[in-house]
């Protein structure tokens, strides 16, 4: 594929038809033309419930879902689109992988996290450590962003049930040892859960080889619609386990005293799906494949490399998570310059930008900080945006520091 | 109004702080905090028979939330607890004199909140 990247910028509409600098990427990617396309198509000369009807229009829409869970699947290799379920992000995904736990679980087990999680990894667990009487270990993060794997180690034991830990930070951008920290969790027999929300669409993923349990991210943050999340659950397990919600769609058998459940992945995923979100994921993914994923993940790195020597060369800027494992993610303070200060004296030269805890408030205070900026970068990006984002930052700082 | 939150007179205010400082005789001290963004602001007052006799603030956050404190002391002083606890936001947007987005609103509150809370204990 030898597409360039300006002819890349150019697929996603919101960025050709206006000033903006998007350097948010890590909240929600944009869209490229294709994925909306897919929408407009699907509500346009589509629509129609799926799996029920008996006519063609539904058995159309039906194929195009089922082909949409085909293609996420393959995208991050699980062995069977059985195991995909569709959520409405990856938050829900990783609440209904610890509601999916609690059976697993008994007075005085343990669940491992780490403090770099975002909100929707931690609060969960805190819940069902709550309601099981379990305990939770926090792994600390070192100076440069890792997980400290020494302490990851010494934090296993026969009690502990749940290894929850997030692929990629969101804040720090750190790129965790997924192999490692799974393999160690494996032969602890701990269940897996990843939190991918900043992975997928940014570098390879495999659940097949890391041989996780659970595995959540959301379709818009991977260059898809809004609304739709993933959670890729082992097929053994899913067989197993009773589901969540109940309804329509999750049954292939009711009388009005017993029910069975429907296959794989349908007895998951009650009640009509976002059937246009799943078409324009597959569009997503599609789009994806086309550029691959390795030239994704290169071209990010490149942005990376240059946005980072970039800001070391401004004394008054610190910047936090400085991995060589990373992602297209930077966040830094200002000596002196509130982060709110910064996003929205940024906002008036139309660059957007992240600032706050980031929902990864244990993770910001154990850097001694109460708030943080974020850029994060997304193929789409230039060095333009970049050097735009420096001129603005210099700005800001001779402006505020001191009069 | 001014649309720009962060115009020469707002900048000068934030540079030249006249009550960031804490009085010794406080009467009433409170802290606010705005757990999203870490802004904090506390707030020592002086009160006799009901009148501001002199009031302060300390606070670390965004340069928003440290002017509408400085400017939110400066207005104070001098007036009765019972007004203050009816003061409303827009008459200290007014004094502020600009158009916060409405993300940006919860910082320049959280001075007017916080003193609030004072003069209703």
């Amino acid at each position: 594929m030898n597409r360039d990247w300006a002819n890349i910028r150019k697929d996603f509409p919101i960025l050709n038809d206006t000033s903006h600098v998007y350097l948010d990427s890590a909240a929600t990617s944009q869209k490229p033309q294709s994925v909306i396309n897919a929408i407009t198509k699907y509500y346009t000369n589509q629509n129609a419930n799926i799996h029920r009807g008996i006519y063609s229009l539904s058995e159309e829409a039906t194929m195009l879902y089922i082909a949409s869970k085909e293609a996420t699947a393959s995208f991050i290799n699980a062995s069977s689109y059985r195991s995909i379920i569709y959520t409405r992000n990856a938050t829900e995904g990783l609440n209904m992988s610890a509601l999916l736990l609690e059976n697993e679980l008994e007075e005085g087990d343990e669940i491992v996290t780490t403090v770099m999680e975002h909100h929707s990894n931690l609060i969960p667990w805190m819940k069902l450590a709550q309601r099981k009487k379990c305990k939770i270990t926090y792994v600390k993060v070192n100076e440069i962003g890792e997980i400290d794997m020494e302490e990851f180690k010494n934090s296993l034991n026969s009690k502990t049930k749940i290894v929850a830990f997030s692929h990629i930070s969101n804040v720090l951008g750190t790129i965790n040892p997924i192999d490692d920290i799974c393999q160690i969790a494996k032969r602890n027999g701990a269940y897996i859960v990843i939190d991918g929300a900043q992975a997928v669409g940014h570098i390879p993923v495999d659940v097949g080889k890391y041989d996780c349990d659970f595995y959540a991210f959301s379709s818009h943050k991977m260059f898809g619609p809004t609304g739709l999340g993933v959670l890729y659950i082992k097929e053994e397990l899913l067989d197993r386990f009773d589901p969540i919600f109940y309804g329509g769609e999750m049954v292939s058998h009711v009388a009005l005293d017993e029910f069975k459940y429907n296959e794989l992945p349908w007895k998951f995923e009650a009640g009509t799906p976002h059937i246009a979100g799943g078409i324009a994921l597959h569009a997503a993914i599609i789009y994806l494949q086309e550029i691959g994923i390795e030239n994704i993940e290169k071209r990010n790195l490149q942005l990376l490399q240059i946005l980072q020597t970039q800001l070391q060369d401004l004394p008054y800027i610190k910047m936090y998570g400085t991995s060589p494992q990373k992602s297209s993610v930077v966040s830094f303070t200002m000596d002196g310059v509130h982060s709110h200060d910064i996003a929205s004296l940024l906002d008036r030269d139309h660059i957007c930008i992240r600032a706050g805890n980031h929902c990864a408030e244990p993770l910001v205070h154990s850097l001694s900080c109460n708030s943080l900026a974020r850029v994060s970068l997304h193929i789409y990006n230039n060095e333009e945006d970049i050097q735009k984002l420096l001129i603005s930052l210099k700005n800001i700082y001779h402006k505020l520091k001191n009069g | 109004m001014d649309d720009d939150m962060y115009r020469q007179y707002i900048l000068d205010v934030y540079h030249h702080m006249q009550h960031k400082y804490i009085i010794d005789n406080a009467t009433h001290t409170y802290t606010g905090f705005n757990a999203s963004c870490g802004d904090q602001v506390k707030i020592f007052l002086h009160a006799e028979d009901g009148i501001i006799q002199d009031i302060s603030f300390t606070g670390e956050g965004c340069l928003l939330s440290q002017v509408s404190a400085e400017m939110i002391c400066a207005f104070a002083k001098g007036k009765r607890m019972k007004e203050i606890e009816e003061m409303h936001l827009d008459t200290l947007l007014d004094i502020l004199g600009i158009h916060p987005t409405p993300t940006r609103l919860k910082c320049i509150e959280l001075a007017l909140v916080t003193l609030k809370k004072i003069s209703t204990d």
